[in-house]
């Protein structure tokens, strides 16, 4: 089986509530969610106390994993960062999974969704590499950071508003090129 | 200055959702819209794998302190005694047999010999020498695909007609910082009971209590579990399995 395969099976036997699966998933994923929880919030008690949080969320909403449509670590990573951002900024309403927006049955993925995967870091990388480079990094800010448009005007010293036109002219372009 | 959402198609409207950069208000109708519009669940499906997978690319993986994995257990499970997990587990790892669901897989291979020395005597010609699969006759043996953590554990283990425990790596390692610790499951309402520490070399050698000894059989399973240095602080397994066999007469 490949990696891929054997995520799902893990996530599909914890969905069933198989803790032994848990346990396995945990120790193949959660040194990656961990740097993404800590990369977000940027202090290891938080990102300690996030990621607990995560696993906890992912325990619970296994059984959502499918409805997602995504690759078994798109949904891990999806649910760590989301929730980070969500500690980071003490949102009083969490953003929303998209298991729970979207009715059960929402379309599966799109071909394009479908072939998000491995290449897909390199494909995003390249065209991020084609905006300027104070954009790209606005972008990687706001994702790997998870960098608010105040903090992002901050940091590359520009009224918000200059900030919020370019940041979104950047992803429209960004939606370009992906798509060529 | 006119508000730069007016001229945004969904899609960037979608990424700058997945990007966590709208305000509650915006997040709201966004999120008002998701429910019926299924091109849009699609449109932020496609920017979270697109940003996932540049986060996995580019945020370097950090190892979690071990206690958190206890804490998270603890969380979703409650104080159930260790023991009463690792059996829950231990059930479902059966089920699991023959399934190929683990992120890695180990065998475990456990062979007793009869405890009153009358173990039959070695065929000539074939060496009873369990990592390389010869057993002699009459000789009770398992191997049992489990799931581990972190780099494949592959043990057998033999039990000698004097009661020592023979535990031999076949592949994998000690994990550094980390004791393995071995136990006996001795069936499936008793707790599981510390037999001891794996050395860090390819043989451990464990002589159990004759009480301890008399529970090896048919059925019982031999488990190694993750502990902090010394062992487990409470007497029953504290953290994940990695590598377990059910004794199986042959």
């Amino acid at each position: 089986m490949s990696d891929q395969e054997q995520l799902e099976a893990l996530i599909a036997r914890v969905a069933l509530g198989d803790r032994a699966a848990f346990s396995a998933l945990y120790a193949a994923t959660s040194a990656k969610l961990f740097g993404i929880c800590l990369r977000i919030l940027k202090d290891r008690s938080l990102a300690e106390e996030a990621l607990q949080e995560v696993y906890v969320k992912l325990w619970h909403r296994a059984d959502r994993y499918r409805v997602t449509g995504h690759s078994p670590m798109t949904w891990l990573i999806t649910v760590a960062r989301n929730h980070a951002i969500d500690r980071l900024r003490a949102a009083p309403a969490p953003t929303a999974d998209l298991d729970a927006v979207a009715p059960i049955a929402a379309p599966g993925p799109t071909p394009e969704a479908s072939a998000i995967a491995a290449g897909e870091a390199r494909r995003i990388a390249g065209c991020l590499g084609e905006l300027p480079k104070e954009r790209a990094a606005a972008v990687r800010g706001a994702y790997l950071d998870g960098l608010s448009y105040q903090e992002l005007a901050d940091r590359h010293a520009v009224p918000l508003n200059t900030l919020k036109t370019w940041l979104r002219r950047s992803l429209i372009s960004l939606r370009e090129c992906l798509s060529r | 200055m006119t508000d730069p959402t007016d001229d945004m198609t969904p899609d960037a409207l979608a990424a700058e959702y997945v990007l966590g950069l709208m305000d509650a208000a915006e997040r709201r109708a966004f999120e008002a819209r998701l429910r019926d519009e299924p091109a849009l669940i699609a449109a932020v499906r496609d920017w979270e794998a697109r940003f996932a997978a540049l986060a996995g690319e580019e945020v370097e993986a950090v190892a979690p302190p071990p206690r958190l994995q206890a804490g998270i257990e603890a969380r979703l499970f409650g104080a159930v005694p260790a023991g009463r997990g690792l059996w829950t587990s231990l059930g479902l790892w059966r089920g699991l047999a023959g399934l190929s669901t683990a992120v890695a897989a180990v065998a475990v291979g456990v062979a007793i010999l009869p405890e009153d020395g009358t173990a039959p005597a070695p065929v000539p010609g074939r060496v009873p020498d369990i990592a390389s699969g010869a057993i002699p006759p009459g000789t009770i043996l398992l191997t049992h695909m489990v799931p581990v953590e972190g780099s494949g554990l592959g043990l057998a283990a033999t039990r000698d007609p004097d009661g020592t425990l023979q535990l031999r790596r076949v592949a994998g390692g000690p994990t550094p910082g980390r004791a393995q610790q071995v136990w006996l499951l001795p069936g499936a309402d008793a707790a599981p009971i510390p037999l001891g520490l794996m050395e860090d070399g390819p043989v451990t050698l464990i002589d159990p209590l004759p009480e301890v000894s008399e529970l090896f059989g048919a059925g019982a399973a031999v488990a190694i579990s993750d502990e902090p240095p010394g062992g487990s602080p409470t007497g029953a397994p504290t953290g994940a399995i990695l590598a377990l066999g059910t004794l199986v007469a042959l």
